[in-house]
């Protein structure tokens, strides 16, 4: 399918499985584990903020991986138009040798940050982490929390076109996570398109404006947020 | 703008070639080298410095038990083989080796495979100079030519680049069959002694001196030997099968690296 100019991802008759190998000599014929998406079709575009509602094993993260590129379809396409980058957990391979100032100092000529703006990106990121001392400290000695703060405040600095955001903002300490759905709420309002898988429906319904809901890999749910949490409440919790 | 279109059969960026994206490749697979470099000496107090000395020790062991234990009259030329089927054992395991963290743990944006590639052959090309540098000092207290250094790191780095392609052509193997990966561990033991690593190439006979004629190991640790301590046992390799092997070992390596692509795609949802 091809990408529009206003369309940041385009998901047409998507279907991933999970494939495990058989044990014992001469059984190495793959063997089809589960089919975690089945058939998903949408269309987001750009600037349009989505939430992802579905319960623990509904294909939330393998839709939000395999649009990120890191999981291979089974059948269908995906299409995207920008840099994608995923928010998951807390750490974004920073080495737990270095400080978190020498890893941020690394890892922001790897993502591309240009020269010219390098100190200001190290300066947003150390100011969003506010570990004092500690950010000297090397980043394999930090609490989750902590290790956290640099994953996240170092992600969301980099100003990605597409954001692919999976359950992030429960990493951290209440304190933090205020800071941190700040943060993104500016992320959000800077304009750029963002998925985000929760189970907070209150997150669902304040930051985005539409919702899709996924029940055991399949879309039954594409609209306005409001009415995704609803269904998701009537037709997925209560069913 | 990027452009990223995902299906079955790929995973292809556009522009895919574009200056800028390699300068960044090349920096991630430095990053990937780095990463893999601490981790392996995380917990000790001298560090890096592990990189160097615990490659020197083993191959100094092996020398001790070589020269010491079995009496050898060379034990330079012995050292160059201990060095270069360490090498070996280990490039063709690593190689082969299906369960390689690729991307070092970066999970924000996919890692290009062009960067993968830049970082195993940046990976092994920093093993076997590691590997070469011990060698090296005590190939000069043992009275070695002075181009051995520049003679051993070179073609340490020829020998670890041919196996760790060999590893990569089978690496699909084993990746399908896991078990395989025993047979290659048996086959880089086989090879210690079965190669010129423990003797000169003149000291074979029969089928062992046959394999050992088609055995590219032999074209590589024959001349370090002879350019290091003047060992004349080079003369005895067929130049044919040497300039033949060049060829085939560059098109065993342009296999090997261009299916890390399609396998870490074909794999991505393999538990």
């Amino acid at each position: 399918m091809e990408l529009k100019n206003e369309s940041a991802i385009i998901v047409d008759k998507l279907s991933i499985s999970y494939f495990s190998r058989s044990k014992g000599i001469f059984r190495s014929n793959k063997i089809r584990g589960v089919d975690a998406i089945t058939d998903v079709s949408f269309t987001i575009d750009k600037g349009e903020i989505v939430a992802i509602l579905g319960k623990n094993g509904a294909g939330k993260t393998t839709l939000l991986r395999a649009i990120g590129g890191f999981l291979r379809p089974e059948k269908g396409t995906i299409s995207t138009s920008g840099r994608v980058f995923t928010l998951r957990g807390a750490n974004p391979g920073l080495i737990p040798h270095l400080s978190s100032r020498e890893n941020v100092n690394m890892l922001s000529e790897i993502y591309g940050i240009n020269p010219k703006n390098k100190e200001d990106f190290e300066k947003e990121v150390e100011d969003f982490c506010e570990l004092g001392d500690a950010y000297d400290r090397e980043y394999g000695s930090l609490s989750t929390g902590m290790a956290g703060r640099v994953g996240f405040g170092f992600t969301t600095s980099l100003k990605p076109e597409i954001l692919l955001m999976d359950e992030t903002l429960g990493v951290g300490d209440l304190e933090f996570r205020k800071k941190a759905e700040k943060k993104a709420i500016d992320f959000m309002e800077s304009g750029e398109t963002i998925l985000l898988s929760t189970h907070s429906l209150n997150l669902a319904k304040s930051m985005c404006k539409r919702g899709i809901v996924l029940d055991e890999g399949i879309l039954v749910f594409d609209g306005s947020s409001e009415k995704a949490v609803e269904y998701y409440l009537n037709k997925v919790v209560n069913k | 703008m990027n452009r990223r279109t995902i299906s079955n059969v790929s995973c292809i960026e556009y522009p895919s070639n574009s200056k800028e994206s390699f300068r960044i490749d090349v920096k991630i697979g430095k990053f990937i080298v780095k990463k893999r470099n601490l981790t392996n000496v995380k917990s000790y107090s001298l560090g890096t410095i592990w990189n160097i000395l615990n490659p020197l020790i083993i191959s100094l062991i092996y020398l001790f038990v070589f020269t010491v234990i079995k009496y050898n009259s060379e034990p330079g030329n012995l050292l160059i083989g201990i060095a270069m089927i360490r090498g070996l054992q280990q490039s063709l395991i690593y190689g082969a080796n299906s369960n390689l963290d690729f991307t070092a743990g970066m999970q924000i944006e996919r890692v290009r495979s062009r960067a993968i590639i830049i970082s195993e052959l940046l990976y092994v090309s920093h093993l076997s100079f590691q590997l070469s540098i011990g060698t090296v000092c005590v190939l000069l207290l043992l009275g070695s030519s002075y181009w051995a250094i520049l003679a051993i790191p070179v073609f340490c780095i020829l020998n670890c680049l041919t196996w760790y392609s060999i590893g990569r052509v089978l690496s699909p193997i084993v990746q399908r069959f896991p078990d395989f990966k025993k047979i290659v561990t048996y086959f880089g033991m086989l090879m210690f002694f079965g190669s010129t690593a423990l003797y000169p190439l003149s000291l074979t006979t029969g089928i062992h001196r046959q394999f050992n004629l088609l055995n590219p190991f032999s074209y590589i640790v024959e001349p370090a030997r002879a350019i290091s301590f003047g060992s004349d046992s080079y003369l005895e390799l067929i130049p044919i099968v040497g300039i033949i092997l060049i060829p085939l070992i560059a098109i065993f390596m342009f296999y090997g690296l261009s299916t890390i692509d399609k396998q870490r795609w074909k794999w991505s949802t393999w538990n």
